[in-house]
């Protein structure tokens, strides 16, 4: 049933009957006041089409979380505005932005992303339990043995591998069939073998789903995977690239840091 | 290789110490607040008992005495503490004489003290030559010298020279006339100043109780004697008397002060004992918590080569400087703690005002060797535990493990639960005053007990409790339940303290109150007269009971004369002094005034000399029969051996104790009856009670005499509640601070919950259900600690298992659990209060 919905698209290139995912609007953030106020992202624009895998890159410190968390509505814009799908996140506040993310929006962090005291299964279904809701036990089943943790459900966080944990991660955050998904360096925390699976991973779950997904990387070959690379620098968009090669993408990098 | 690793340098090893402190200041608190309440309490205990041993007054009325000479005041028992009787002891007889007849006395003046009153205002009356004691003239007129005659001060503000005075002695006036105004007394600073007159000296006596003598002499010497060379000059000439000298006279001139130091003494003893039980439960809680919480510090240093003796002595310093520095911080409050006392003590009339406390540096230092000491004894066990555990096996053992207990603990912990049971259900075998103490000491065993296996059986009811929670699907719910089955450590390290100090709590209270309910019990159904007479603080003279006798309308007459006795008698082959409440009646009218629900004998037979009635439970511990001589000292130390004449079963209500109303007066300060009971012809019922109001006593409803028995013990009560006001505030605040801290250190969980989208009121509500749990978990293993001993303690005061229990139990129930939720609420909004992308974000 599920899978006749979510039909594997095209891997690369941009659907064209898809609408707009995630839209941002001359989004600034500042940290601070007065003369030590900090400009950790200037005049940001961009628009994410619906079920592409979007990847941003960019020196340290140039405001790759910052985005992730304005984009995601974990933290509000100081100027600017923010859209995931048709709603205007950047009007929500309080318990309606709780709810529209718990929702809405799916996020996958470097680490501790589990509560110690849950199953696995507990974790997974976290988002549907806040909101007083019961999981879909078909969708979960196959998210669980699609991310390969279908054996492990009993289990509780301490007892898993980095890498089985950040599966798990991988699962609470499609478990909402959330509009967009951010992943802010999932593997960071990982060894390159175990890495390198989780993306894998993540990247063919997504093209199965339609799932949009935008992901902080360090990892050239990384984002020589998804369709679109967005590089920051500074605070401000640097350019972007379709479809490169690890190579390129590395060789644009060097180009930013130096 | 293995060099190295065998020893950190000392350098490193304070490096070490030192960040660890600093990294981990949060769970060190628990350590920290404990330590520092412990000190605080033991500093303030330690000066309490050492007030109790040294402490005293200044003399002010005996200040320019040499010596103060007075009866032997206290029995000295081989291998126990000294018993002090209730009344001032009698001189040898010829004391005065053979004190006078020195070569290097000047001055021997006797000294009485008699209760007066002036339309019920207290009036204080002396001799007229103590006068030479206090250095007071005579201003005007001249000395008292008739039985008629009184001085009064020169600013009396009721009575001038020539007036005529009333004043009455035991309800009993009679008219003087003022013959002479005196000079001010010597002023005393704590203590309000009294309105005094002087009487001549025989008027003086004859208003004495006993045989008239004075009770107390003031020795001046020769010039150039000094006091101690006199003092030790009285003790071979005139063996029998007590001498005081220098500041030790306060303790002759206020000898109530007596009965405050043995309530200091035992204040300060016993609850001492109990604040440093506790603190080692706390101590040992807060530890583990705090340790558990490093575990993988600790792994760290394992892996890289740490062996489990370094670790353990890492930890222990890092304990030592942490309790040492709150040891140091602690002694001041400490010392302000004893203060406070003090003053809560005076104004309770536990130590009468005035009463001078003494402040060494003893109690402060002893009182940090000791709670250090404790520490680090407990840190030992406790990091030994931890210390052992192999780096893989900490690295992978996770929060959610259940806590785990030594072999050795568990069976301490299962044998202590047996013999507190056994003990509680002791009172079904014996009988006696040991019948209560047996199940009082079960209560401290069931205690200790539960701190050895109480994260055992909070871990228990947790999943308790979780079974309870499972079905539901609230996210709150859903939340507390994995919590709390999944970290039961974390629940029962709140608990423990808890539930000890809410059992602990019960225990005291209850015993008190099943005793005080017990006794006031007695008294209502066993006074049978038609009608109470008191005249308080001033009580009836021989003259106002004649007076009352003679009223018309009054049919039988009891005087009920109370003192304290100490028994003396054989246990076990040592010697043994107990004190109780003494009652003296009329033998002949007292069967038809009170039912003291004789057992054996009569009543009736204590018109014969020598004769002595007990309640069953003394008879029973001084393994009298009826018939049998008992070794009996009234109240002011008299030895008597009196034929055992009766026993009775309301001994808590009325005093365990009953002689003849004659022999009690005569043996004491006043020599005044307490209370009079009457019957009375029923048509004259309203006059009589008329008439003896009108003659300025209280005439009342016989069952709201005060119990006798329980008097004594209301004192000690009163102690024994503040004490464990201050020992409850103690675990009070540890347990917040645990609780506190434990919260704190979940900013992460609360973060990571709220960006996968829990609001806050779900997080309030999964911690309110948290905090509930441990609030009900708490109650119900204090009232499991202490129900067995209340109930022995019950059944054997009044043949009911069912405790009859006040409601400060209650109190102690609802205060102690609500601290839970009231900390944990504090303490996640203060989690709650940072914004969770900067607690956790992405950034770590
Ligand atoms: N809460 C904050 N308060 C002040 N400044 C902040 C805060 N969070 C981030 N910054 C600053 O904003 C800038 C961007 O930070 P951000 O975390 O987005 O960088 P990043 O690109 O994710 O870096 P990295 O690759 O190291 O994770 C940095 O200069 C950082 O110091
Ligand atoms: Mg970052």
């Amino acid at each position: 049933m599920r899978k006749a919905e979510h039909q594997p698209a095209g891997v690369t290139g941009v659907p064209a009957n898809s609408g707009i995912a995630l839209r941002l609007d001359s989004v600034q953030k500042q940290y601070g006041s007065g003369p030590a106020t900090l400009t950790a992202l200037n005049n940001v624009s961009l628009a994410l089409y619906q079920g592409s895998f979007t990847a941003i890159m960019g020196p340290s410190g140039s405001g790759k979380s910052t985005l992730l968390h304005l984009a995601s509505g974990l933290d509000k814009p100081t100027r600017g505005s923010v859209h995931v799908g048709s709603t205007d996140i950047s009007q929500l506040s309080g318990d309606r932005l709780t709810q529209f993310r718990r929702d809405h929006v799916g996020f996958i962090f470097q680490a501790y992303n589990l509560l110690p005291t849950l199953s696995v299964e507990q974790n997974i279904t976290l988002p549907l339990i806040l909101g007083g809701k019961s999981a879909d036990n078909a969708w979960l089943e196959y998210l669980t043995n699609a991310v390969g943790i279908g054996a492990l459900l009993n289990r509780r966080p301490a007892e898993l591998s980095g890498g089985q944990q950040q599966r798990v991660a991988i699962a609470r955050a499609l478990i909402s069939h959330p509009e967009v998904v951010f992943a802010d360096e999932p593997t960071g925390a990982l060894d390159s073998r175990s890495a390198r699976a989780v993306l894998d991973l993540l990247w063919h779950l997504a093209r199965e789903l339609n799932q949009t997904i935008v992901m902080v990387t360090h990892d050239p070959v990384v984002a020589a995977a998804s369709q679109r690379v967005i590089f920051l620098a500074d605070g401000q968009l640097a350019g972007y690239r379709d479809g490169g090669t690890a190579a390129e993408i590395s060789d644009f990098m060097t180009g930013l840091e130096a | 290789m293995k060099d190295q690793s065998a020893s950190i340098s000392t350098d490193g090893r304070k490096m070490i110490i030192k960040s660890g402190i600093r990294q981990h200041l949060g769970s060190f608190a628990g350590i920290f607040v404990s330590t520092l309440a412990a000190v605080i309490l033991l500093t303030g205990l330690g000066v309490v008992l050492e007030s109790g041993l040294r402490g005293g007054y200044d003399p002010v009325r005996y200040s320019a005495a040499d010596v103060i000479v007075g009866g032997q005041q206290s029995s000295a028992l081989p291998e126990d503490l000294a018993v002090v009787f209730p009344e001032q002891a009698a001189l040898p007889q010829g004391a005065a004489d053979s004190i006078s007849a020195l070569n290097n006395v000047a001055k021997v003046i006797p000294d009485f003290t008699i209760q007066l009153s002036d339309n019920g205002a207290a009036v204080t009356a002396h001799n007229w030559a103590s006068t030479s004691i206090t250095n007071q003239n005579l201003l005007s007129g001249k000395m008292p010298q008739q039985a008629g005659d009184v001085v009064v001060g020169a600013s009396d503000p009721h009575a001038h020279l020539g007036d005529s005075l009333v004043l009455s002695h035991g309800g009993a006036p009679a008219t003087y006339t003022v013959v002479g105004t005196a000079s001010e007394p010597p002023s005393s600073s704590g203590s309000a100043p009294e309105r005094q007159v002087f009487l001549s000296d025989e008027a003086a006596a004859a208003l004495t109780g006993g045989d008239h003598d004075a009770k107390t002499l003031a020795v001046f010497a020769k010039d150039g004697v000094s006091a101690q060379t006199l003092a030790a000059n009285i003790q071979t000439q005139a063996p029998g008397v007590d001498t005081y000298t220098g500041k030790d006279r306060g303790t002759a001139e206020f000898l109530d002060a007596g009965a405050g130091r043995g309530t200091l003494v035992a204040f300060g003893s016993s609850f001492g004992g109990t604040a440093l039980l506790i603190a080692l439960f706390l101590v040992a809680a807060a530890l583990s918590l705090s340790l558990h919480q490093r575990q993988r510090d600790f792994a760290l240093l394992r892996t890289i080569g740490s062996t489990p003796g370094q670790l353990r002595s890492l930890i222990l310093g890092e304990v030592f400087v942490v309790s040492a520095a709150a040891g140091v911080i602690g002694v001041g409050p400490g010392y302000l703690l004893a203060q406070i006392l003090k003053n809560v003590f005076s104004s309770n009339g536990l130590i009468p005002p005035g009463f001078a406390f003494t402040f060494s540096p003893w109690p402060g230092i002893s009182a940090v060797v000791l709670v250090v000491l404790t520490v680090l004894v407990v840190a030992n066990i406790v990091a030994a535990r931890f210390s052992k555990v192999s780096p893989i096996q900490a690295l992978t053992e996770s929060s959610t493990t259940p806590a785990k207990l030594g072999t050795g603990r568990l069976i301490t912990g299962i044998v202590l639960t047996g013999a507190g049971l056994l003990a509680s259900a002791s009172p079904l075998l014996l009988h006696g005053t040991a019948a209560i103490a047996a199940p009082a000491a079960a209560g401290l065993l069931l205690i200790v007990a539960v701190g050895l296996l109480g994260p055992k059986i909070a871990g228990a009811g947790v999943s308790m409790f979780g079974r309870l929670l499972r079905t539901s699907r609230t996210p709150g719910v859903v939340l507390a339940h994995a919590n709390s089955t999944g970290n039961a450590r974390r629940l029962a390290a709140a608990v423990v303290p808890l539930a000890l100090g809410i059992g602990l709590g019960l225990v005291q209270l209850g015993t008190s109150a099943i005793v005080a309910n017990e006794a006031q019990v007695q008294v209502q159904d066993g006074i049978t007269a038609n009608l109470l007479v008191t005249n308080p603080g001033f009580g009836f003279s021989a003259k106002a009971v004649e007076s009352i006798k003679a009223t018309s309308g009054v049919t039988v007459l009891n005087a009920v004369a109370v003192s304290g006795a100490t028994i003396e008698s054989i246990q076990f082959g040592d010697p043994s002094a107990e004190q109780y409440a003494l009652q003296g009646i009329d033998p002949l009218t007292a069967p038809a005034t009170m039912d003291l629900a004789v057992k054996m004998g009569s009543l009736a037979d204590l018109q014969n000399p020598l004769t002595v009635a007990l309640s069953t439970d003394v008879a029973q511990d001084a393994g009298a029969k009826l018939g049998d001589t008992v070794n009996v000292r009234l109240g002011d130390g008299t030895p008597i051996k009196a034929k055992l004449v009766a026993t009775y079963g309301r001994g808590l209500g009325f005093g365990a104790v009953t002689v003849s109303n004659d022999l009690v007066r005569a043996h004491t300060n006043t020599g005044l009856d307490t209370q009079v009971l009457i019957n009375v012809d029923p048509s004259k019922s309203d006059q009589v009670a008329a008439g003896l109001s009108n003659a300025g006593f209280v005439v009342g409803d016989p069952h709201t005499a005060a119990a006798q028995g329980a008097k004594t013990r209301s004192a000690d009560s009163f102690a024994s509640s503040l004490a464990l006001f201050i020992i409850l505030g103690y675990v009070g605040l540890a347990v917040v601070n645990t609780l506190v801290v434990a919260t704190l250190e979940r900013r992460r969980e609360f973060a990571l919950l709220r960006l996968i989208g829990s609001n806050v009121r779900q997080i309030y509500s999964m911690m309110a259900i948290e905090a509930v749990m441990i609030a009900i978990l708490a109650a119900v293993l204090g009232v499991a600690v202490a129900f067995p001993a209340l109930a022995g303690i019950s059944f054997a005061v009044s043949g009911q298992p069912w405790p009859n229990l006040s409601s400060g139990t209650l109190v102690v129930i609802g205060v102690m659990s609500s601290l839970a939720v009231v900390a944990i609420g504090f303490a996640t909004t203060l989690a709650l209060r940072a914004s969770p992308i900067a607690e956790i974000g992405s950034r770590e």
